[in-house]
């Protein structure tokens, strides 16, 4: 199996213990080929204003496979799937899962009553594709932030239409190219992107920073993944607690490749 | 990993207050199939342009509004807006370009108006080899120090430090990042095979934290032909440097 990303889909796991906290059942991922894991040291997250955890000291995970009688990782440091310590090389996993029966375990009692946001790339060959040719092309988007509690669409930019998707880089430019303010690496650490073909979320709330890819010491790559423009969208974390000013008017900037 | 077999650089003079500039036409590249291009910039050690010795690169930050458009022979659109970051040195997966250009319509663009004079270094890599051969095995690290705006040979510096035969050497890698300096390749015939390389483009890959964890990717010379006695490194800035550099064997 290769290592390209086609679903993503963010998870918030609540922790309301010390020992194992269940992961929530999420429909999507049902019966699904789980690629990798990550997790997103966020303090705010999107849709919602519960906190998130940050400290990963005596934080572990747990996955079992899709029967939920064998476990594929066993108690692994949550730190070993932070993308900040990774430098982006993902913890490997390919495997169908029963997220019921996985966990996360907590020994660190300052996390009880946050979430830990876990991102799961997983197969979806619904929406996307082989390669049909070596060439890509780079075309840029600026997705202006009008507002922090509702969402913020995509521009429909026609020339990027029906086109497959082989990468998203994040820019972290002053002045983006049609002269808009960008957000500040610190501040794109609250940004949360949903790609949307129909009204299926082919990667959702998945944090830009992920998609940050200048020291990265491995190389992302998208299988073709095909998506509606005008039906995608940014969020802001936090559920409108983040700081107003910090954001709107703003905008967040991208270079998206593309098969050519 | 990519065997390089050619190199080339151009200069970026960046006047204030213009925002656009084309790329150059009379150059070795033309009509080649172009890999990938990487941007070079100071990261503040005060360096210095190879081909004059004094006008200042202007730093990474000052480059952050930087973006390219490319444009195929065949007048087809590669790249709109670019982000600098996609192919600055420090991106381990610099953009693939993998395409003739159709240089009179490649340009650079500055979003915001800048008003500094300075330039910037953009290296071509052009017609090299995708590899999947491992890495080199047997290394030679020397150290030794430059005056400011000083060259050295190669060939003294393997004279005095390795005892390999000279045409053996088929990486290299720079440990000392922070002390920049220009590496220049030239066979007998004094035709340059690396002109004026960035040591930024011989950086090692190092994972944080942990030793153990090092990634190293030397910059692999494609089986060249290089005389050492032609070949020197060059300071890149107007102090003192300390030059740690590994060959590779």
């Amino acid at each position: 199996m290769n290592n390209k990303l086609s679903g993503g889909k963010l998870v918030l796991v609540p922790i309301k213990n010390l020992g194992a906290n269940k992961i929530p059942y999420v429909e999507d991922l049902r019966n699904r080929v789980i690629k990798f894991i990550d997790f997103y040291p966020a303090t705010l997250l999107p849709d919602t204003d519960e906190e998130g955890v940050t400290d990963v000291t005596n934080m572990y995970l747990s996955i079992t496979d899709v029967f939920g009688n064998e476990y594929l990782i066993k108690d692994m440091p949550l730190e070993r799937f932070n993308y900040v310590d990774t430098l982006g090389v993902k913890q490997s996993i390919k495997n169908k899962i029963s997220l019921q029966n996985s966990a996360v375990i907590c020994q660190n009692a300052s996390n009880i009553g946050k979430y830990v946001a876990l991102v799961f790339w997983y197969d979806l060959p619904e929406f996307s594709a082989r390669n049909r040719s070596n060439v890509t092309v780079a075309d840029s988007i600026t997705i202006p932030i009008t507002n922090i509690i509702r969402y913020n669409s995509l521009p429909d930019e026609e020339r990027m239409s029906g086109k497959r998707f082989r990468n998203l880089l994040l820019g972290t430019p002053n002045v983006t190219p049609d002269l808009k303010n960008a957000l500040p690496l610190s501040k794109l650490q609250n940004v949360y992107i949903t790609l949307r073909k129909g009204s299926y979320n082919v990667i959702e709330n998945i944090p830009v920073i992920l998609l940050y890819q200048l020291q990265m010491l491995t190389k992302i790559e998208f299988a073709n993944i095909v998506f509606d423009l005008q039906s995608s969208y940014i969020t802001v974390g936090g559920a409108g607690s983040a700081h107003f000013t910090d954001y709107v008017d703003k905008a967040v900037f991208f270079n998206f490749v593309y098969e050519k | 990993m990519r065997l390089i077999n050619n190199i080339d650089f151009f200069q970026v003079n960046v006047v204030g207050g213009s925002s656009e500039y084309y790329f150059p036409q009379n150059v070795s590249w033309v009509g080649k199939k172009i890999n990938s291009l990487v941007v070079v910039g100071s990261n503040g050690q005060n360096e210095v342009s190879p081909i004059d010795g004094s006008t200042p690169l202007l730093t990474l930050n000052e480059l952050k509004d930087l973006y390219i458009d490319l444009v195929s022979a065949e007048d087809k659109e590669l790249a709109r807006n670019l982000h600098v970051d996609n192919v600055v040195y420090q991106n381990n997966y610099v953009y693939s370009v993998e395409s003739v250009l159709s240089l009179n319509l490649c340009r650079f663009i500055f979003s915001d108006n800048y008003f500094n004079s300075g330039c910037f270094l953009v290296y071509v890599i052009y017609e090299s080899e995708e590899t999947t051969e491992n890495n080199p095995v047997n290394s030679v690290t020397v150290e030794l120090q430059l005056q400011a705006n000083d060259e050295i040979s190669i060939k003294e510096v393997i004279d005095e430090y390795m005892h390999v035969k000279t045409e053996c050497v088929k990486g290299l890698i720079s440990w000392n990042t922070e002390e920049p300096f220009y590496l220049t390749l030239r066979d007998e015939n004094d035709t340059y095979t690396f002109n004026s390389v960035h040591s930024s483009l011989m950086r090692p890959q190092i994972n944080k934290g942990s030793a153990q964890n090092t990634q190293i990717y030397p910059l692999l010379l494609n089986n060249k032909d290089v005389d050492m006695d032609n070949s020197f490194i060059r300071n890149a800035t107007n102090s003192t440097i300390n030059v740690t550099l590994s060959f590779y064997y």
